[in-house]
């Protein structure tokens, strides 16, 4: 059971509208590991995560947790898949009426019947760990965006999920922040055994922690792996993005040329 | 989730915690665990809490823990935990309150 | 041509059956999350304070001056019948039954409703609702209900203030203003008003309760998701949707209770 993977996806198709965003996504997510997807902004990463955690329903394709279709889930199915989970949204999604404690809290008021005192005393922690202990009181409007995000890493953490999911955690942040939120990642994994999925660009911390990896590119998924299988990978495009090489000059980019010329076609000369 | 207490001789508390110390059983006993204490602890005692029955917890096992930390010390006393599973040893440090429990080091557990 | 005509007129028929539809769903969970985590008394409480002191002064200030423009056209009226000792009940029939519940639901609208929408539109936008949606937590028990529950308080008592500050208004002109006998001005309206004018009001005023919060957070709660466009404007237009439909479903409901109820 331990070996079999925690969600598994196949051929998964996504669309906003009629436009397609995911193409044949083919993955698994494997239990109390650490999965890093890292991609090209605009790529589909945050939406293949809205799959990942039910929000966006799975049209084409199959998904399933724990070996289960999350095509057959009814309601409570998914209530129990949710009890489960923390989430980090990339933007953190802070509920901005209330204070950043009453924010973490706001699972445990909802779902236990904890006197608020523990409830108090447990979000406390949850904000030490994130490194927000003095920022408890403050509203969501008057947190920088890294606290922000590290706030929805306390509110995602809150019922101690057996798989979290986080969009970014360290956008924003400095390199020492950054390396404690890794730190963190790590130890929850170890310590809980966290199932874990991450995206990240950061490609230091995504070798730092990553037990797999996935390369997504224009809404595929160019290679997965273990961290050194993707060192080792010679597809030119996860080269150049390893090496972090910028995209080569494209002079003949149809799309903008179409864009500047309305798709009529032009000739011109230059005479010397 | 259940407890008993006992004074082994003045000044000494002794609880026995035994279940499992997560969020849905800290509720059902959290009033009654600190009264107890409450009640039964002495000025300068130490109360002990054996959570050898209790090896599984989550981070209201530990809240509770903190809160029966506050209420010991807010009566002078002291608190000691014993037969702290590994594995709530590990919860413990992951929460950064090893200090506050006085745990050494990763081997060992405190007496 | 023709076709295109049908097309879009069918399309158009297509999406307000799914608006009908959806909103249908949307009061089916409203009402279901009554029975449903998280508990409700203290965000209810917290939504009348706030639904009460947005609205209480507008509703004071309008319901002062309705009244008095009804004291003044209904003393003008009944003195050419001769029947000016009538005022006082004409002024509180019509706010009891009619002008109360109405303006009141419309004040209420305008002023508390609008800013729910704003603010549960903000909260789709921003991925809260999906947030608590994660967190395993209905939002529509979390935000909506509480939202229905205090108004259903809120409204019934506001609209009785209006009544209350709307009769001393029309007495200020009616009495102070142009001189009709005080005496008469209270004991009409005491014979003339039944304990079926007070029933009538306050079924309207619960009705229109329920119309508000459902419209409004309906809005809210959806704002860019037809579109799946999750801009800053569509909260504006979102809100000002929510107001125009609302303040219309009210007074069309107003007709339509009172032609069942008369
Ligand atoms: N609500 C939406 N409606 C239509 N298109 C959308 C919507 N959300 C995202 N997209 C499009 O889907 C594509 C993938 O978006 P997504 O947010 O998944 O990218 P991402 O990989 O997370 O990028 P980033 O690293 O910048 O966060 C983008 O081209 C984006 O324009
Ligand atoms: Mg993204």
């Amino acid at each position: 059971m331990s070996d079999s993977p925690f969600i598994a996806l196949q051929k998964l198709n996504s669309y906003y509208g009629s436009r397609q965003i995911l193409h044949e996504i083919e993955c698994t997510i494997p239990r109390r590991k650490i999965t890093v997807i890292m991609g090209i902004s605009g790529c589909g990463k945050s939406t293949l995560l809205r799959h990942l955690i039910g929000l966006k329903p799975t049209e084409a394709g199959e998904m399933s947790i724990e070996g289960k279709d999350v095509g057959t889930f009814d309601e409570s199915d998914m209530r129990a898949y949710r009890m489960r989970m923390g989430v980090l949204f990339q933007g953190g999604a802070l509920f901005n009426s209330l204070t950043v404690a009453q924010n973490v809290a706001t699972p445990l008021k909802v779902h236990t019947r904890l006197a608020d005192s523990t409830i108090a005393i447990m979000a406390a922690i949850k904000l030490h760990l994130v490194g927000l202990t003095g920022a408890a009181d403050r509203m969501p409007s008057q947190l920088s965006g890294g606290m922000r995000k590290r706030a929805g890493l306390a509110r995602a953490l809150a019922m101690d999920p057996e798989i979290l999911f986080v969009d970014e955690p360290s956008s924003g942040l400095d390199p020492i922040t950054a390396a404690g939120l890794d730190d963190l990642i790590l130890e929850l994994r170890e310590t809980l055994g966290m199932t874990i999925v991450v995206v990240t660009h950061e490609l230091e911390s995504a070798f730092r922690i990553a037990d797999q990896m996935i390369v997504m590119d224009a809404g595929k998924i160019l290679v997965a792996g273990a961290p050194e299988e993707i060192k080792s990978n010679r597809d030119p495009r996860v080269v150049q993005f390893l090496e972090r090489r910028a995209d080569e000059r494209r002079t003949e980019d149809e799309s903008y040329m179409a864009s500047l010329l309305g798709g009529r076609k032009v000739e011109c000369e230059i005479e010397e | 989730m259940q407890f008993d207490v006992q004074k082994p001789q003045p000044g000494r508390l002794l609880v026995r915690l035994e279940g499992v110390l997560d969020r849905n059983a800290v509720p059902s006993i959290r009033k009654k665990l600190l009264s107890a204490i409450r009640k039964n602890v002495s000025e300068g005692g130490v109360v002990s809490l054996d959570l050898s029955r209790a090896p599984e917890m989550d981070t209201a096992g530990v809240a509770l823990l903190v809160e029966a930390l506050e209420s010991v010390s807010g009566c002078h006393s002291k608190l000691r935990l014993t037969g702290l599973s590994e594995k709530a040893g590990r919860l413990i440090r992951l929460t950064r309150l090893e200090q506050v429990f006085g745990l050494k080091d990763a081997s060992q557990s405190p007496e | 041509m023709l076709v295109d005509l049908i097309r879009s007129l069918g399309r158009y028929g297509l999406s307000q059956i799914s608006f009908l539809g959806r909103m249908g769903i949307f009061f089916y969970h409203m009402v279901r999350g009554l029975a449903r985590a998280p508990r409700k008394f203290w965000p209810t409480m917290r939504q009348v304070l706030f639904i009460g002191s947005k609205s209480l002064f507008v509703i004071s200030f309008t319901a002062v001056f309705t009244g008095m423009v009804l004291g003044l056209q209904g003393y003008y009226t009944l003195s050419r019948f001769g029947a000016k000792g009538m005022l006082g009940a004409a002024v509180a029939l019509s706010l009891i039954r009619e002008l109360g519940p109405a303006l009141a639901a419309i004040m209420v609208t305008g002023r508390a409703g609008s800013a729910m929408c704003a603010e549960i539109g903000i909260m789709r936008i921003e991925e809260q609702i999906d947030a608590l949606e994660c967190m395993a937590v209905d939002p529509h028990a979390y935000l909506i209900t509480p939202r229905l529950l205090a108004s259903l308080i809120a409204i019934p008592l506001l609209t009785a203030i209006f009544d209350v500050v709307g009769i001393f208004g029309g007495y200020l002109v009616g009495v102070a203003l142009l001189g009709t006998n005080p005496g008469a001005f209270i004991t009409g309206m005491e014979k003339t008003v039944e304990w079926n004018d007070v029933h009538m009001g306050i079924v309207k005023s619960l009705i229109f309760s329920v119309l508000v919060i459902w419209i409004c957070t309906y809005k809210g709660y959806f704002t860019g998701v037809d579109k799946g466009y999750f801009g800053p404007e569509e909260v504006s237009r979102a809100t000002t949707e929510a107001v125009v439909l609302a303040s219309v479903a009210i007074l069309v409901s107003d007709y339509a209770v009172t032609s069942i109820m008369l």
